[in-house]
């Protein structure tokens, strides 16, 4: 009985949760319904950040670049050329972001260790700066893509803040389902060999360089999906969504969160967006301020979290003995 | 034809000569053990079969083919595998985990298919788990939870997995006992017997016990090359080991 | 022509900065994003001496120099206090910047100090044919003194010795009794004095702006990609090029010259990913 229960304890945790999510609009106002669904979406973008972050251990903080590249695929096709169909730009989104990750990568992957990290930064800015200067990808005085609305489904529906709300939430359900299908699947394994001894994965036959290319350009592709949901929500994108200061952001989450854990980004992600949002209600100016010195205590306070995961890992051996016995 | 030819191979740093124009060939099957004072190019060598270290000049083949050019895992594929002297396992991952991520490599995979349902390849890592003596509850275990012994085990289990046809084994009996390490060596015999094994050691009894030819470095050139009963009684090669304690 | 005069100038600078964020990470291993903060600190402490109190702007640079010798000491604290990993320095990093250039709003408000108005350093230079501004002189003469400081000690010096081989091989450097906790520290605060002259220096061009920590970072990046971290060498002619290719580029195709110099790091990349310099890392 006690078996059937643990086995049966986290589904049954997550469906509840999940049903939650759907039912909280009724307990939100517009605004507070428009700010879970932009912690969704960062969620999103966290969780789909950590494929290449906590799996592969590649630190990329260039992603918001590529978060970018969904969002003005689908601010430019429907401000520019008027297409409203929501398959159709969630599709152009997605073939744009995997085509821009995969160039990302290959460039970015010269680079080892530490440096990695520096030419990600500088990638991902270049993409904001050519965002700031091109004049096809700006509408509008200010520099960027405005005048977005959100898409149709081809279903007639009349969308509220509430029931888009729900609909990013079925998104994010399925997007967590890819992420651990992969996590969990072969791949997965493989990329995280790679993280965890590159040498032996070699020896062993694995091409590494392949493996960090396929997380790079599917964590870049799940990232332009949330990208592209950004701008529905927010009826405009701009370089600063789509630069240094993004990217260090989602990477923030995704640490803050907990990497390479399996929900970890995804909480991270709503976190932050959500202690930014409280951080500058209650002071606008000095709104920085108080989420820097949140990083830096979560800094210093981190070198304790070692022996919270030898905790975690000694609980999650137990559910294995459980179940392998 | 030999499995393994090395023609003439050689690596430098900078001024050093780490290995000098080594030339061998190997058979199927043959036992080939590399002794040496410290410094004479033993690890330099071994990496170069490996893959690990590139050449500068010189060529190895697998073969008849040349592989002197390819990555360790295009090495790999041609039928290459070895063991580190360090273990160097996967430090988050049970044991099960790591020899699937090594068994997987020689069968094909399937991005989707999550490795529960693959019985196959369940069972290659069951059957290895059994001969390595891994044990089966072990399976559940990560690395830094077992005896030095167990881990060193894993490590040749890793090794062994692509039933390779040129083993490298870098100081296998590191930390082992005499009886661990005939353990050791009979379990390597069980293998395929076209496997040629290339080893390092410091051991002498153990060379001499393990090899069908002794290989002797010194200052990275091959300073003799034969039966381990004629290398012991080689007056050069004692005043070689002498000369450098 | 005033283009290249700018170019050396901003090229000064960029050394200044680079080899301060490449000697971190080359030598001690650190990721400090926030080196593009202390080059803002280093800019709004020379304003507030130099501009505000009316201080001989030397001085008001040497005292930018010293508070930002005292921020480098108080980095290399929380930097030790954190674990080494990657994501810790990250976050660390992040959260300095995000404090620091919200503090510089708070103090200094939220409008962008000008470019630094010093009376002796204005106007220009006859130099042949060319006329060259004084400002960007200064900044030229600056940058290639403490280049030549920094070369000599890097090759000449025990300290810079110690370095070299705790960039090598630490543990070795440990063993032998050298104490490279301090050389650490030492290196924090050097680099950090240089990234506040850079600052107090570079704001006869540039100005002081709380957007400074992350614009400056970027350039001191792409001066670390381009250059390596092995040798001072490699920075300086990292940054040299650079700076000319900024300032050529800005003059001959202003708006898109930002993409000019990451196309020149990502041909880099691909051509020569150890950089300049070539040391593998």
């Amino acid at each position: 009985m006690n078996k059937d229960w643990g086995r049966v304890r986290r589904p049954l945790t997550i469906v509840i949760v999940i049903a939650g999510g759907f039912l909280l609009p009724f307990l939100l106002t517009t605004q507070q319904q428009s700010l879970a669904t932009r912690a969704l979406i960062f969620g999103m973008a966290a969780a789909s950040l950590d494929l290449a972050y906590g799996q592969a251990g590649l630190y990329s903080l260039g992603n918001a670049a590529l978060f970018g590249v969904g969002g003005y695929t689908v601010g430019i096709l429907m401000v520019r050329n008027g297409i409203e169909s929501f398959w159709i730009l969630i599709a152009a989104a997605i073939v744009g972001a995997a085509l821009a990750s995969a160039i990302f990568g290959l460039i970015a992957l010269r680079a080892r260790g530490l440096y990695f990290i520096l030419v990600t930064l500088a990638l991902g800015q270049m993409v904001a700066n050519t965002a700031q200067q091109w004049s096809f990808l700006k509408t509008s005085y200010s520099e960027s893509v405005t005048g977005i609305y959100l898409p149709a489904l081809g279903l007639g529906e009349k969308w509220t803040n509430g029931t888009f709300y729900q609909f990013v939430l079925v998104i994010a359900v399925l997007m967590m389902v890819v992420i651990r299908r992969i996590v969990t699947s072969p791949l997965g394994s493989a990329i995280r060999g790679t993280r965890e001894n590159e040498v032996r994965m070699a020896v062993l036959g694995y091409n590494v360089w392949r493996y960090r290319l396929m997380a790079l350009v599917l964590s870049g592709t799940l990232t332009g999906v949330a990208g592209a949901l950004f701008a529905f929500q927010a009826g405009l994108i701009a370089p600063t969504n789509v630069g240094v200061a993004a990217s260090g952001l989602l990477a923030l989450m995704v640490i803050i969160g907990g990497s390479g854990t399996r929900y970890g980004a995804f909480i991270g992600g709503i976190i932050v967006t959500l202690l930014t949002y409280y951080a500058s209600q209650w002071n606008e100016q000095r709104a920085p301020l108080i989420i820097g010195v949140i990083f830096v205590v979560t800094a210093l306070v981190n070198r304790y979290r070692g022996r919270l995961v030898e905790v975690v890992r000694s609980m999650r051996h137990r559910e294995v003995s459980d179940v392998a016995a | 034809m030999s499995l393994l030819e090395l023609n003439d191979v050689a690596r430098s740093y900078g001024g050093v000569k780490a290995v000098d124009g080594v030339s061998l060939s190997l058979a199927p099957g043959e036992w080939i053990g590399i002794i040496g004072p410290n410094g004479a190019g033993k690890s330099t060598l071994f990496n170069i079969i490996g893959g690990q270290v590139s050449v500068s000049s010189g060529k190895v083949s697998l073969l008849g083919r040349d592989v002197t050019r390819l990555r360790p895992d295009q090495r790999y594929r041609a039928g290459i595998s070895r063991s580190f002297q360090t273990s160097s396992l996967f430090p988050d991952l049970t044991v099960r985990e790591q020899l699937t991520l090594a068994c997987r490599q020689k069968s094909r995979w399937s991005v989707l298919r999550s490795w529960h349902s693959d019985k196959a390849l369940a069972a290659r890592v069951d059957h290895l788990l059994d001969v390595w003596n891994l044990g089966r509850h072990e399976g559940s275990s990560l690395p830094d939870e077992m005896s030095y012994g167990a881990q060193r085990r894993l490590e040749l289990a890793l090794a062994v997995s692509s039933e390779p046809k040129l083993l490298l084994l870098d100081e296998p009996n590191v930390g082992l006992t005499a009886s661990e390490c005939d353990d050791l060596r009979a379990r390597i015999r069980e293998l395929d017997p076209t496997t040629a094994v290339v080893f390092v050691a410091h051991d002498m009894a153990m060379v001499m016990g393990w090899s069908h030819r002794v290989l002797v470095m010194h200052q990275g050139k091959m300073v003799a090359d034969d039966t381990p009963e004629a290398i012991a009684k080689n007056p050069f090669v004692e005043e070689v080991y002498l000369g450098a304690q | 022509m005033q283009v290249i005069a700018n170019g050396l100038a901003l090229g000064a600078v960029l050394f200044l900065i680079g080899s301060g964020l490449a000697l971190l990470l080359g030598a001690v291993g650190v990721l400090n994003l926030a080196h593009g903060a202390v080059y803002m600190a280093g800019a709004y402490v020379t304003w507030t001496f130099g501009m505000l109190m009316g201080w001989p702007f030397p001085l008001a640079v040497g005292m930018a120099a010293v508070a930002c010798a005292v921020l480098g000491l108080v980095f290399e604290r929380l930097f030790r206090l954190v674990p080494r990993s990657p994501n810790e320095q990250i976050l660390l990093s992040f959260g300095l910047i995000y404090i620091m250039a919200n503090v510089a709003q708070w103090i200094w408000g939220p409008v962008a100090k000008p470019p630094f108005d010093v009376s002796w350093l204005a106007g220009s230079v006859q130099l042949g044919v060319v006329a060259i501004p004084v400002g960007r002189l200064a900044i030229a003469v600056v940058g290639f003194g403490i280049a030549v400081l920094l070369w000599y000690v890097q090759d000449k010096t025990r300290i810079g010795a110690i370095v070299r081989a705790g960039m090598d091989d630490a543990t070795m450097t440990r063993a032998l009794g050298i104490n490279l906790n301090l050389v650490v520290v030492a290196v924090f605060v050097l680099g950090s004095a240089v990234a506040g002259i850079a600052g107090g220096v570079g704001g006869l061009v540039l100005g002081a702006s709380s957007d400074q920590p992350m614009q400056i970072l970027l350039l001191a990046l792409i001066v670390v990609v381009v250059g390596g971290v092995g040798s001072v060498s490699g920075t300086i002619v990292a940054a040299l090029l650079i700076g000319l290719l900024d300032s050529v580029s800005r003059f001959l195709f202003p708006d898109m010259a930002v993409v000019v110099l990451y196309a020149l790091m990502v041909a880099v990349l691909v051509i020569r990913p150890t950089g300049i310099s070539g040391r593998a890392s």
